[in-house]
């Protein structure tokens, strides 16, 4: 086990104070369906920083990195499958002789 | 409390660092398992946020983002002492080690504390689902449903919050019965696992909740 060096933590505590702060800013900017978006990608980019040197994922041996990647395809395959699902689903209505009504 | 020689090496491993691999490897599986428990929440608001657009950003425009922030960086600077805290128990500096300890604690119960201030908040202004749920705009019921998933996924969070101080209240415990040392710290490096596991839940709650809505803030 290699003892990541302090100067690392400050960077990595640096990174994610400064992505919360541009994360807050940019959202006071109406840019449409890209406020979600930005949202979620600087989210992701502040977990992956976390992830890689907080929890010294980078440092990490070879199975660790395999659970962390198999539970980042679990993750993968939950939201893919249940979006498709969800977003091809029609609801019928009721009563059934009327015409189907779109889903969300 | 064990002396420290023993807990370095039971007798069923071979070697000190393999017996840290394996709690490492069975840590790790745990987080993977609270992944999953969190993603069928997020999975859960993403299809309502999808059906629902405008009522979830009306309700998310309801966020304290003053206090959200502060929240988050809170936390982030929890993640940092804690990131230390196992820096210091590698180098084996006790002292350290436990003044770290206390700061994580110290940052996790200012976090909690600033979170049931604004669960106060939204109670006061019957943002709170149930029969005291009073809302005058458009799609109220759509509305509560996104103060649903608002209570249930920061309310979980929380949850792990107090677990995360617990098992740090412990930490601090077996640090002062001196069982850490810079051979043997597993445990301090297992609970910073989970504490930044709990950090990344946030920045991922802090996102879907306060910053979606930012921009036609109005309280």
């Amino acid at each position: 086990m290699s003892i990541v060096s302090k100067k690392v933590y400050l960077l990595t505590f640096g990174g994610l104070v400064a992505l919360t702060l541009l994360t807050t800013g940019l959202g006071f900017l109406d840019m449409g369906p890209f406020n979600t978006i930005i949202a979620i990608l600087l989210a992701a980019t502040k977990a992956s920083l976390i992830v890689m040197f907080f929890m010294h994922a980078l440092y990490e041996t070879r199975i660790v990195r395999v659970i962390l990647a198999g539970g980042i395809i679990w993750v993968a395959i939950l939201l893919s499958l249940t979006i498709a699902d969800y977003s091809t689903r029609r609801f019928m209505p009721y009563p059934a002789n009327q015409p189907p009504v779109a889903g969300p | 409390m064990a002396n420290p020689a023993a807990l370095s090496l039971r007798e069923h491993f071979r070697t000190p660092e393999q017996q840290r691999e394996t709690s490492s490897i069975g840590m790790w599986i745990f987080i993977i398992t609270e992944v999953m428990l969190f993603s069928g929440l997020f999975m859960a608001f993403t299809v309502y946020r999808s059906m629902y657009p405008q009522a979830f950003i009306e309700g998310s425009a309801e966020m304290s983002i003053a206090l959200g922030a502060t929240n988050t960086i809170v936390l982030i600077c929890s993640s940092f002492t804690m990131a230390l805290s196992v820096y210091s128990a590698a180098t084996g500096n006790r002292r350290m080690l436990a003044i770290f300890l206390i700061a994580t604690m110290i940052l996790g119960a200012a976090f909690l504390g600033i979170k049931f201030t604004e669960y106060y908040q939204h109670y006061r202004d019957h943002q709170a689902p149930g029969v005291w749920f009073d809302w005058r705009g458009r799609d109220a019921a759509q509305v509560e449903m996104f103060f649903v998933f608002y209570f249930i996924m920061t309310g979980l969070h929380a949850v792990h919050m107090f677990v995360g101080e617990g098992l740090l209240f412990t930490m601090l415990l077996r640090t002062a019965a001196g069982s850490f040392s810079a051979r043997y710290h597993t445990p301090v490096e297992l609970v910073g696992l989970y504490w930044h596991f709990v950090d990344i839940v946030w920045v991922f709650l802090f996102a879907i909740f306060y910053i979606e809505g930012l921009h036609l803030h109005h309280g």
